[in-house]
């Protein structure tokens, strides 16, 4: 299974590079290759290294890589801290742990932490040096000969044992650890300026970018035409997208259940629109869309991203605003989503039209959503996404799991920790001679985890697997109680909110939203704690640790900045983990691999491509004989396409649909490389003769020829090609010259489709492809561009952003 | 030189214009695969197994209005007139069938029970047992898992294909057909968009780049199977009647590019032009809720899907190369759920039945049974002799699950094992 980590890709880049350059793997040794001795070499010492390596990467194999002495920080982190610390000892020893909950000074801290590793190998020396009974502390815990509460963790003449007691006796190792410093950074040939804000436009306003912007960019204000690119609708639809891929909302679309959980909660008085299922149905998108018109609410109005778990607000729409705060509600809609010119306000089932659409499209696209302050009869608190009804549906809970479910996604999503990878690949063990009374608590092979995990399960007590509030829900006592790190919640605290206020504190927390938002981005999850089978593993953790320190950088000025997004996203748009596209300067073979951890290129999501050939076309790809009408909702104009419908190719093409599909497929597959290929196909089609009849400078393809400029002399032949670097950098963002082998090659591919079709004097124009004055190819050009349009949308720079 | 070298030596462009230009690999060829194609065919909402496989009647049953001269029996089965294309079905088929009545259904929730049905597992983000057949015996063929509805959960070990007219679109779309572009364009523009790959894999400095690139490269590759894919599909779409001969309802096929039997035509044809090893079909609505006079309708509809199926594997020659599993959320009450009849029957986790054909398969074997009485509840089996006995075990999905993972010879696969089944009693041998 491709998991796409950047740590394979670090580990598989050197025969990678072999087997593209020579079709088959290859073992040259460094220093021994039968084509150059070492001395051929030329040899660059390494930033904080010391040791010499070839500034050839492609002659460095793992063997050599492996034979590279480690430093002290380096080994610990092989030898013991990813094959046993992390594996067997940090689900206890994390920090409010199990163990420093039970007294222990031993604390290790998470790989997602920031200088995780010195601190764990301060730790480790510090217990190290301490001796009982003539073993060192640390390995007298772990044998069990001093008293371990956690028992015996290693058999003295274990590997992991042996491994362990070898290190802290070798006082030799090197202290010159391997360092990514600016310099070798600085070595990054990345995006200009105006290229960063053309790609954040495409990506994250959906559209070319404004003059302006690019002129901002180009005087030094990057972050100011970034302001402008961080805003509208597409932004907020855009938010809406990926952080519905974690609360899954959408996929209560076409459910009526949401909307009976509100009305069973008492959320919802239902009596002004003489309501039934059949209409609740469609009624229900305002309480599914709660959670993502929170978080754009939240983004787009630079609140502080604490909001996202405290805001005491829910977003209503016209219609929710209705059903939750009665027909006397006093927001003030702009009523921009009427469409038969009545108030909505006046909450009356005529306005809103039920029963006379067959499909309930109008109430689907009332988008227009504010933030407002219920208070519900049951006392039911709001607190941010936490108390949202569809979410705590879609990780619901049962009379077992107890809500571990959700403290688990809560875990995962605000605080970036993976509670499943605490205790590493071994299970707890299921059979025990003397089986221990409630193992959660007490047996601390479970307990470990149960001790983060259960206090904010705990806290949801009061919310049942519907997302039902019931202020006196019995809640059992055989389980950790509502808390956090490390503290109980007060008794007269309402948990949720408790924990909520105690969350956005932790340091975590922000960390947490700049790894999001980087993924989110770049398209590359965070770095992973190496691995100990990893040939490189020093490089490996040099770039954890200067992105560790990247995200613990950018999360302190988040807070500082008072949680404000958009300025961490600019922060990051500006790094060069989202400007790099190369190198620039002779590197070696340490930096190269090093400088790949900046390396991104992240196939566009279904949705984004659906948007960036609207924005580099001026036309969406949609399904046949369909047509952009204003007047549709936003549903219809999506189902009426075929990469945002989860019935055609959305999906397929590594979409969700928020029910069965939940998990996005970024690989490239087959089917994927043929849905590109078929937009590509399609859209010249629809687009070349339409933009041709549009006025010559507001084209948005074609501003630099007509129909009939053809390649027959120079000035005609120049003008072609002027459109072609007009149209490499508007479809790719490519910036060719007159002399670019580019556009050699692609005004080549001109000629020769000009050439066959005028060779064969064929003038038919598809019927599909003829727009009002224009039906027929007279000069023979309009296959030529249809083709070079083809080209460019199936173009790698184009699938791939 | 050998065919996998020749394609990467020309590069994409080159088999993009080879493929424009050449026959379709044969029809009727053998697929590379040594194993059958694999299908799990659900009616999501929950079947009345009371009306048709496991028929019951009387005054324990008053919904179901029928007698003991209504029943049919073929073989070892008896079916009740529920649903007039089922009872054609058994008829036409019973010599494939494997009947299993009295599978303890465990749930009445329409998630989990469509969870167990497809994968044998309860809990939410179990890959279905298709997707767990592709990523283990075809990871890497273009249209490896076919999606044509219910659970088809993949827990991201492969991707699935979601079938639509789209996707014939998207595939034709790779050889020319029906775009705009004439066969020398076509060749043109392919030739020109690899070459302008090779240069970009050329330049490209960094891993991740260069990986996606040469992902990119080999995705078009496999583009290969395709035009025998749509060859397969049209010439199924042409020659094998969507309904043949059977008297129930055939309102399924009123709209003829019904997207159920699309998804039919494209798992067996991916199968045939080795690019599919398994699928996932959802026929119909078995939800009964203010449904009840329909049910039969959507039964039918399901039978007669099946039975294209079948006819159109026999067509392709390739109906001893199917193992197709049948089955639904869970079965319905006996009773009513309130006065009026017409709202039809509770969920009822009591039992429900499983159809099982194909490779492996038994023919004309009935496996289980259910009390006589209201209680209609599935009786434990003795897990050697699969006869009833009440110190038995219950008979379960994820039983049937585990015989579907024995004889795809996947259970050892390192994919599957991360996913392992609940088996009460340990397994039982149901399947050849």
């Amino acid at each position: 299974m491709l998991k796409n980590t950047r740590q394979r890709a670090l580990a598989g880049l050197i025969l990678l590079l072999l087997e593209s350059a020579c079709g088959r793997p290859s073992k040259p040794k460094f220093g021994k290759s039968q084509d150059a001795s070492p001395s051929d070499k030329p040899t660059t010492t390494v930033p904080g290294g010391g040791e010499e390596v070839p500034t050839n990467p492609g002659q460095v194999d793992p063997e050599t890589a492996a034979a590279i002495p480690l430093c002290d920080t380096e080994k610990f982190g092989q030898a013991l801290w990813a094959p046993t610390l992390s594996q067997r000892c940090q689900s206890c020893h994390i920090k409010n742990g199990l163990a420093p909950k039970n007294g222990s000074a031993f604390i290790l801290s998470d790989a997602s932490e920031p200088d995780y590793m010195n601190k764990n190998f301060a730790a480790f020396q510090k217990l190290a040096a301490i001796p009982y009974e003539g073993t060192p502390l640390i390995l007298a815990k772990a044998s069990n000969k001093a008293r371990h509460a956690g028992g015996k963790i290693l058999d003295v003449d274990s590997e992991a044992y042996v491994s362990m007691n070898n290190f802290i006796s070798d006082t030799a190792l090197p202290k010159n650890c391997l360092k990514l410093t600016a310099e070798t950074t600085a070595k990054l040939d990345v995006r200009s300026p105006a290229q960063i804000v053309r790609q954040a436009s495409l990506q994250l306003a959906g559209r070319q970018p404004a003059d302006a912007e690019l002129q901002l960019a180009k005087d030094g204000k990057i972050r100011d035409a970034l302001d402008t690119v961080l805003k509208g609708e597409y932004f907020e639809t855009f938010i809406k997208r990926i952080y519905n891929d974690i609360f899954l909302g959408d996929g209560f679309r076409g459910d009526n259940a949401i909307e009976v959980y509100y009305r069973n909660n008492g959320q919802a008085s239902l009596d002004w629109r003489d309501d039934s299922l059949y209409f609740s149905v469609y009624a229900s998108f305002p309480e599914y869309q709660n959670s993502v018109e929170l978080v754009s609410y939240i983004i787009a109005n630079n609140r502080p991203y604490t909001e996202i778990l405290t805001a005491d607000y829910l977003m209503l729409n016209p219609h929710s605003a209705c059903d939750i705060l009665g027909p006397n509600h006093d927001l003030k809609f702009s009523n921009k989503c009427s469409t038969n010119g009545q108030s909505l306000q006046a909450c009356n089932k005529q306005s809103f039209r039920f029963g006379h659409l067959p499909f309930g499209d109008y109430i689907d696209d009332c988008r227009e959503f504010l933030p407002s302050k219920p208070k519900f009869g049951n006392g039911a608190p709001i607190v941010g996404v936490l108390s949202d009804i569809p979410f705590l549906v879609r990780y619901s809970t049962t009379p077992s799991n107890r809500n571990r479910l959700r403290a688990r996604i809560i875990y995962k999503h605000f605080l970036g920790l993976d509670v499943l990878t605490l205790q590493g690949p071994q299970q707890p063990s299921t059979e025990s001679s003397n089986p221990i009374a409630n193992p959660t608590m007490n047996n601390p092979e479970c307990a470990a985890c149960h001790t983060l995990v259960d206090p904010v399960a705990s806290s949801l007590q009061r919310h049942n697997d519907l997302g039902r509030y019931d202020r006196n829900a019995k809640w059992e006592k055989d389980m950790f109680a509502a808390g956090f790190n490390g503290k109980t919640t007060p008794n007269e605290a309402e948990p949720l909110r408790w924990l909520a206020d105690e969350m956005v504190k932790d340091p975590r927390f922000a960390r947490s939203a700049v790894m999001f938002w980087f993924q989110a981005l770049t398209g590359e999850a965070p770095l992973r704690d190496p691995v100990p089978s990893d040939v490189y593993y020093r490089v490996s953790l040099a770039a954890k640790i200067a992105q560790n320190e990247f995200f613990e950088n950018l999360a302190q000025k988040f807070a500082a900045n008072k949680y404000n997004t958009r300025e961490m996203i600019k922060d990051i748009l500006v790094s060069p983990y989202y400007s790099a596209v190369g190198i620039k300067a002779d590197v070696t073979a340490s930096e190269k691999l090093m400088l790949e951890s900046f390396d991104h290129a992240n196939r566009r999501a279904p949705e984004e491509t659906h948007q960036a050939i609207a924005a580099v076309t001026g036309q969406y790809w949609l399904l046949p004989d369909r047509k952009v009408d204003d007047t549709y909702t936003t549903f219809k104009k999506w189902d009426d396409s075929y990469l945002m419908n989860a019935g055609q190719l959305l999906v397929t093409a590594g979409g969700v649909d928020s029910k069965t599909a939940i998990v996005r497929n970024n690989d490239m597959s087959s089917i994927a490389s043929a849905i590109s290929n078929f937009a590509a196909v399609s859209m010249p089609c629809q687009v070349v003769s339409k933009d041709f009849k549009i006025e010559t400078a507001k084209r948005n393809l074609f501003p630099f020829v007509e129909v009939n400029t053809v390649p027959d002399d120079a000035a005609g032949s120049t003008r072609i090609k002027q459109n072609i670097i007009h149209m490499h950098k508007r479809v790719l963002g490519e910036e060719l010259s007159l002399e670019s082998p580019e556009l050699a090659a692609t005004y080549a591919l001109f000629m020769q489709l000009y050439n066959n079709h005028k060779s064969a004097g064929d003038k038919t124009l598809n019927k599909a492809c003829q727009s009002p004055g224009l039906t027929s190819d007279e000069s023979y050009t309009l296959y030529a561009w249809m083709g070079v349009l083809s080209y460019l949308l199936n173009d790698y720079d184009f699938i791939y952003q | 030189m050998e065919r996998r070298n020749f394609i990467k030596s020309v590069g994409a462009a080159g088999v993009l214009s080879l493929i424009g230009n050449r026959l379709a690999p044969p029809l009727l060829a053998a697929p590379a695969t040594d194993k059958p194609l694999f299908i799990t065919a659900t009616c999501p909402g929950g079947w009345d197994v009371s009306l048709f496989c496991d028929p019951r009647y009387g005054a324990d049953f008053p919904l179901n209005r029928f007698g003991e001269g209504d029943l049919r029996k073929f073989g070892p089965f008896t079916l009740g007139p529920g649903s007039a294309a089922a009872v054609q079905f058994f008829e036409r088929y019973s010599k494939k069938i494997m009947l299993l009545n009295g599978v303890f259904a465990e749930t009445i929730d329409h998630g989990v029970g469509q969870r167990l049905a497809c994968s044998g597992g309860a809990g939410t983000g179990f890959p279905c047992f298709d997707a767990l057949v592709a990523a283990s015996l075809g990871p890497t063929l273009g249209l490896s898992f076919i999606s044509g509805g219910g659970y088809d959960e993949t827990a991201h070990e492969i991707a699935k294909t979601l079938s639509a007219p789209s996707l014939i679109q998207a595939m034709s779309s790779t050889i020319g057909k029906d775009n705009v572009f004439s066969s020398s364009d076509t060749s043109a523009i392919s030739a020109s968009i690899a070459a302008r790959l090779k240069r970009k894999q050329a330049q490209a400095q960094l891993a991740i780049r260069q990986k996606n690139m040469n992902l990119l490269a080999q995705a078009r590759q496999g583009w290969g199977a395709f035009p025998g894919v749509l060859k397969t599909v049209a010439d199924l779409q042409a020659k094998v009647p969507l309904v043949q001969g059977v008297t129930g309802d055939d309102k399924a096929v009123k709209d003829y590019r019904n997207q159920l039997f699309l998804s039919i035509q494209l798992a067996l044809a991916g199968y045939v032009n080795n690019a599919t090893v398994s699928a996932n079909i959802a026929f119909g609505n078995c939800d009964q809720h203010s449904n009840f006079p329909q049910h039969h309708l959507e039964l039918d509809g399901f039978f007669i899907g099946m039975d294209y199926l079948w006819r159109a594997a026999e067509y392709l020659g390739i109906s001893d190369r199917l193992n197709v599993m049948m089955g639904s959320d869970f079965s319905r009450s006996p009773f009513a759920i309130g006065a009026a009849n017409d709202q039809g029957k509770e969920h009822w986790a009591q039992t429900t039945s499983i159809i099982l054909m194909g490779t492996n398969v038994p023919g004309e074997t009935l496996i289980g049974s259910t009390t006589r009485d209201k209680s209609f509840k599935a009786e434990m089996i003795d897990p050697k002799t699969l006869k009833p006995a009440a110190s038995g075990v219950p008979l379960l999905r994820s039983h049937v699950h585990n015989e579907l993972r024995r004889i795809a010879g996947i259970q050892d696969h390192p994919i599957v094992k991360k996913y392992p089944l609940i088996l009460p009693g340990g397994p039982i041998r149901i399947l050849a």
